[in-house]
């Protein structure tokens, strides 16, 4: 790898190391549970 | 034996009894009922770029947010996900993100597109599609990247509000998807040829294995049945396998292997040819007609676009995608 692609390199993966972020969720109690959408009874 | 149930989400089928959880772990039979036990609580949330899923030919340079709960349908042995993929939902960290503030979340970080992604969607369905049925609405597209195990009717139902679907071809043969993914080909195909139908647009992604899936007469029947049953156009990436989970014997995908898999498949046909997991010119996109480079890409990023309204600048020929 030449010297001006890793220096592209370099900085765009710093880049999106500095600025990317995790997704600001939101932590709350425990919620109901959801029924299934696609099942059947057996019995 | 009472209150029996059948999950009819997937080919697996599962019957559980009264307490039971179903193969993926992310179902259980409660008095009687099915339901799901991850529904708006996923272990993993970031913003990647598309062509991290991957997508290539699907609004390439922007931006997807990206959700997963815990669980798979399959148990594939080289799984790359598998500290969620095949863990139980309650040995997960999870987040309470209910359908809309995942599309909230989607607007406010500026993404055009929602993905269903790094583990296996079908576990989640419900969580899924009532996200997709909201996402659409405000307008933000839908994506999934999927293993394909789903039974046809839930497929169809999930289609209507699907923009684009990236799924895993792990193989070719039913004794690779038996052996090495406790699952079958069959309905993998089956989903594929669905997908198509119902017009979503797709991708296939198939992570070459050494001695277990990289054979090439194996991969043109492959390339020859995506062809002939799915359109030329539908690209292909080809991922470079990395030893994983319990596949740690194995070494990684020599690219000299990638590069015979990707001409095997161009010489069946295909049009869009990828090779992943490793810097290439099989990152790049080629105008099919004038065989220039369209798209430059760079791992995840693109450092070059010369498709303008869906078609080459250089020599104005349609490329198959959604570009915009």
């Amino acid at each position: 790898m030449k010297r001006r692609e890793f220096l592209k390199l370099f900085i765009s993966g710093a880049f999106f190391a500095l600025f990317s972020k995790k997704a600001n969720a939101e932590k709350k109690p425990v919620k109901l549970l959801k029924e299934a959408m696609f099942w059947r009874r057996v019995d | 034996m009472a209150k029996r149930v059948q999950c009819e989400l997937c080919p697996n089928g599962c019957i559980l009894e009264l307490g039971q959880h179903s193969k993926c772990r992310a179902r259980m039979n409660k008095d009687g009922t099915l339901y799901s036990l991850v529904y708006g609580k996923p272990c993993a949330v970031h913003v990647d770029p598309i062509e991290k899923k991957p997508f290539f030919h699907f609004l390439p340079g922007t931006t997807a947010f990206s959700i997963a709960t815990a669980g798979c349908v399959l148990s594939c042995k080289f799984c790359q996900n598998w500290q969620i993929s095949q863990a139980k939902p309650e040995d997960t960290d999870t987040y309470d993100l209910p359908p809309e503030k995942v599309v909230s979340n989607a607007v406010a970080y500026k993404c055009r597109s929602i993905t269903y992604t790094y583990t296996e969607p079908t576990v989640f369905y419900e969580y899924m599609y009532d996200t997709a049925v909201i996402a659409r609405k405000q307008g933000i597209k839908n994506t999934m990247h999927s293993c394909g195990y789903i039974n046809e009717k839930p497929l169809r139902t999930l289609s209507k509000f699907m923009d684009a679907a990236d799924i895993d071809l792990k193989g070719f043969t039913e004794d690779f998807y038996s052996r090495i993914c406790s699952g079958s080909l069959r309905p993998v195909l089956n989903a594929l040829v669905i997908l198509k139908e119902e017009g979503v647009w797709l991708e296939i992604t198939n992570l070459v294995i050494p001695t277990l899936n990289d054979d090439l007469n194996n991969v043109r029947e492959m390339s020859r049945w995506i062809a002939k049953n799915l359109g030329a156009d539908v690209p292909i990436h080809f991922s470079r396998f990395f030893p994983h989970y319990k596949l740690t014997n194995l070494p990684p995908t020599p690219l000299e292997t990638l590069e015979a898999v990707r001409k095997t498949a161009m010489d069946a046909g295909l049009k869009f040819v990828y090779i992943g997991n490793i810097r290439h010119e099989g990152e790049n996109t080629f105008c099919p007609k004038c065989k220039k480079v369209l798209i430059e890409r760079m791992g995840y990023f693109v450092k070059q676009n010369h498709i303008s309204n869906g078609k080459c600048t250089f020599c104005s020929s349609a490329v198959a995608g959604v570009w915009s």
